[in-house]
């Protein structure tokens, strides 16, 4: 039957036993779903079964692993310092050699000195990195949209426009250029500057992390931009859009995605007053809008922000609103909007509206009509993507910070619990296994040529079939 | 009744207590933390709204996280009374955001332990021990009275934080006291941020047990229950606490274990002296009190807790097993009928066969039930959880769930409840709840 349903899906959609995962979402529509095959559905961290390498890591890890080129790259902080001469707490980008985990080099970033409010301690690089040829772009604790070599200093070639780096050794990073979004756009990141940025030919998009001060009350930038287009080449600012104005809840975390919806290609952004916002790529004009809250609800109690990554997939975009982890679980709404629409959509572009699901921070996975979803409580849910009409929910008992991932015919995703549970995709509910990763699993599987990536709090694991990783 | 009569009577109450141990109650979570009355049978069923099954209810003032005591027929409550106008913000995990800031309540404030009549609710006395501005804030999901007091049925020794160590005899009369220094809890990693403690004070013998974990200068400590004199101190370099200690009880003989964030440690009651130590890597924040069983004390907590390991542990330090990963936050476990009851603060609860560390069944006790932060209590085969929102789960106890009830508090409860023979005390936020049959 397996085998069945494997040649089946051959035929059904083009599969492939190599491809990379360059930025959070793996494109730039951010679905989470792979076409890739050959993926193990179990194995084991004690004993290394199915283990190709581990990499240690700071002690906590948010940006979430991309792999393109031959480097897999993460976002952690820096305690598990690689530097002695880069000490303290920093955001730290770290990049591995994919075949054998091997450290390649590392971007670290002081912590600004505005303190918690801007920059939380040991919250390391929150960014999924994108990867474009042999380039990276992500952003810094410090706010800023880095652009760096994928291979360091270790080509021997120093790529510019910036080149008077004080660091030049073997794993220090070859800086490109840099965009600082607290100095030109004027954000005042709340807590954590944070986004994965998403492409469009020339074009870089990135959200800001504008939000309110420690106070929880004043927004000290209210006149900084959401949402900004950087040419990626220069680093130098396209658009930038401010339709929240001094209306942000409490931060904007959420990433934007990049897709054609009605033959017009969107960047489509979940913003900070609990909208999700489409524009046109190339100018930044806005073309629609839509609230994720109920009219008669109440922050931070019943109104909710949106930290998920909108997915985007045949005209639809999908995604779940929720709050800050540190806030708890609470009522949440899911949504398929129609992004063929213009102004107001909240009515207009309505396909279906969701409300059994909870305060969600996971971004979701369409694949074969049906969508997954989690969200914080712990319930991955399975809806009809043409009706919402929910067909099951599956209870993981731990919160989920991460998102499904379908890859191979297989759904995964990580919990607070460091669970792993691998399930069958499908109008039933079915689960395969399940593999503990020893800490918090915050991170979404990573799938990239035969290989999961699998981040937890403080590690990173390779995990292929047949692979077996000594342990002692 | 003179002094001395009553002190008479207390004598032979206390003989006949110590013999029957029937509706004692005596400090967190009952008899050594254990959470469970061996002879308790409160009821399953009760509704506030119409008094079915409430024998009594009592307005407290001021906040308190606190858990009621019983000895004889005396409750013990203590509570923090604010003499101003302020704040009396009280943020709880789910349904609002509790974050990780101070409240903002440092007006002048009377910290209380109140007498109540077991039988009738009625106040029989109170007594200040302090009154000022506290000397910390708190987290605003606390209070400034989250300590449980300890009794022994002579004396109550009740610990108001910064505010110092109170011992009082059974009429209220303070007999001693020690001031601990501030109290110095908050996060780690930023020292600014402020949240006080919560550790609750313990009897062992002739001695009042403190665990004083904090930022700077942290200790166990003992002081002589009659004189309040310090017996020991056994300093340790370790970050904040919220856990008790508690005593376990081996062939070879007590030993007293502590929950702190960087290890588990062995003391001899007796003299402090650190007898073993294991290492809890990654332990954080170590809120969860261990609990001993079956010749082992069983530990958990720390941040982020899911992810975090349960530990067995025989005396001397042996781990008997260890589960990778499922210990709660908050809520302190249960042992009861050799199973082991897991509370997460999400309201999952796992339970496991507490010999081997086998997992039983895992189940969540309610869909949207919102934060836990109260223990589990367990009596005449029935186990009891209590969620923030105020809801009472009660659950048969054995290897599979049924849950027999949900009884609405209607306010926070962050106490975790007593049970003293057929009562059941709950403790809301501003009430304080004695359930029985009526």
């Amino acid at each position: 039957m397996q085998k069945l349903f494997i040649a089946g899906a051959v035929l059904l959609c083009s599969v492939s036993l190599s491809a990379d995962w360059p930025m959070w979402g793996g494109a730039p529509n951010r679905n989470m779903v792979s076409t890739l095959t050959g993926m193990p559905s179990q194995w084991d961290v004690k004993t290394g079964k199915n283990i190709k390498w581990m990499a240690e890591l700071g002690s906590q890890s948010y940006g979430n692993p991309v792999v393109a080129n031959g480097v897999v790259l993460i976002g952690t902080n820096n305690e598990a310092m690689k530097d002695p001469k880069q000490p303290g707490d920093r955001g730290v980008l770290m990049a591995f050699r994919e075949s054998d985990g091997e450290f390649l080099w590392q971007a670290t970033f002081e912590k600004l000195a505005s303190g918690r409010a801007n920059d939380w301690p040991f919250q390391g690089i929150a960014s999924s990195p994108l990867i474009i040829g042999e380039v990276a772009y992500f952003t810094s604790n410090r706010g800023q949209i880095v652009a760096v070599d994928i291979r360091g200093f270790q080509d021997n070639e120093n790529d510019g426009p910036v080149k008077d780096e004080k660091l030049t050794g073997k794993n220090d990073p070859d800086i490109i250029w840099i965009f600082d979004m607290m100095e030109e756009v004027g954000s005042f990141p709340h807590n954590l500057s944070n986004c994965s940025p998403v492409p469009h030919s020339d074009l870089l998009f990135c959200g800001t992390s504008n939000g309110q001060d420690e106070s929880h009350v004043n927004i000290p930038s209210p006149k900084a931009p959401s949402l900004i287009a950087l040419n990626r080449t220069t680093g130098k600012l396209v658009w930038e859009d401010n339709s929240v104005e001094d209306r942000i809840l409490h931060g904007q975390w959420s990433a934007p995605s990049v897709g054609t919806i009605g033959g017009v290609l969107q960047v489509v952004h979940g913003q900070g007053d609990g909208w999700i916002r489409g524009y046109e790529a190339e100018t930044g004009k806005k073309l629609w809008e839509f609230d994720t809250n109920p009219k008669d609800s109440v922050w931070p109690k019943t109104r909710n922000e949106l930290i998920s990554t909108p997915v985007i997939v045949d005209n639809v975009v999908y995604i779940a609103n929720g709050q800050d982890p540190e806030h708890g679980e609470g009522v949440g709404h899911a949504y398929a909007i129609d992004g063929t629409k213009r102004g107001d959509i909240t009515k207009t572009g309505l396909i279906w509206h969701y409300d059994k699901i909870r305060r969600s921070i996971s971004t979701a996975a369409v694949y074969e009509g049906i969508v997954y979803m989690a969200d914080f409580s712990g319930f991955l849910h399975a809806l009809d993507a043409k009706t919402g009409k929910p067909l099951w929910t599956h209870d993981l008992f731990a919160a989920v910070w991460a998102s499904p991932l379908i890859v191979d015919g297989k759904l995964y995703i990580g919990d607070e619990d460091g669970d792993v549970v691998v399930m069958q995709p499908g109008r039933e509910v079915k689960v395969i296994a399940e593999m503990n990763m020893g800490s918090s699993v915050y991170a979404t599987v990573t799938p990239a040529n035969g290989t999961l990536f699998v981040m937890n709090r403080n590690q990173l694991w390779a995990i292929a079939e047949g692979a077996s990783r000594k342990t002692n | 009744m003179t002094r001395h009569a009553a002190v008479i009577a207390l004598v032979a109450l206390f003989a006949v207590s110590v013999r029957a141990q029937t509706g004692n109650w005596p400090a967190f979570r009952g008899d050594n933390a254990a959470g469970v009355a061996a002879t308790g049978h409160p009821p399953s069923v009760w509704d506030v709204g119409s008094s079915r099954n409430i024998r009594w209810k009592l307005a407290l003032p001021g906040l308190g996280h606190s858990s009621p005591i019983v000895w004889g027929d005396r409750v013990y409550v203590t509570a923090a009374v604010p003499l101003e106008k302020t704040s009396d913000e009280l943020k709880i995990g789910d349904s609002d955001e509790a974050g990780i800031d101070p409240a903002k309540d440092l007006v002048r404030h009377s910290w209380r332990l109140y007498a109540i009549d077991r039988a009738t609710g009625k106040v029989v006395w109170e007594r200040t021990a302090h009154e000022g501005v506290p000397r910390i804030k708190r987290h605003a999901k606390s209070s400034h009275a989250s300590a449980t007091p300890a009794t022994n049925g002579k004396v109550v020794v009740a610990l108001f934080g910064s505010e110092g160590l109170f011992c009082f005899d059974a009429n209220g009369t303070i007999l001693w006291k020690q001031d601990l220094g501030v109290m110095d809890l908050g996060l780690v990693d930023d020292p600014t941020y402020q949240w006080g403690p919560a550790s609750s004070p313990i009897i062992v013998d002739n001695l009042a047990i403190v665990q004083n974990d904090r930022h700077k200068d942290s200790y166990l400590i003992a002081f002589d229950l009659g004189t309040g004199k310090e017996a020991w101190r056994s300093p340790r370099a370790e970050w904040p606490a919220w856990s008790t200690p508690v005593v376990m009880r081996a062939a070879a003989g007590t030993e007293l274990v502590t929950n702190s964030p960087h290890y588990i440690r062995g003391h001899d009651p007796r003299t402090g002296k650190e007898l073993w130590r294991v290492q809890d890597p990654g332990g954080e924040v170590k809120v969860v009190t261990p609990v001993a069983a079956e010749g082992m004390v069983i530990v958990t907590g720390g941040y982020p807790s899911g992810a975090r390991p349960i530990y067995a542990i025989r005396p001397g330090g042996e781990i008997a097993w260890k589960a990778d990963n499922g210990s709660p936050y908050t809520p302190t476990p249960l042992v009861y009928d050799g199973l082991l009851y897991v509370l997460r603060d999400n309201g999952v609860v796992t339970v496991y066969e507490v010999k081997t560390g086998a997992r039983i069944y895992q189940q969540r006790l309610a869909v949207g039930a919102g934060g836990f932060s109260a223990s589990p209590v367990a009596a005449d085969g029935r186990v009891y959880f209590t969620s923030e929102d105020g809801d009472v789960f009660v659950v048969r106890a054995g290897r599979t769930f049924e849950l027999l009830a949900r009884n609405t508090m209607g306010q926070v409860c962050m106490a975790s409840p007593a049970i003293s023979g057929d009562l059941l005390i709950v403790r809301t936020r501003s009430m304080l709840y004695g359930i029985g049959t009526s």
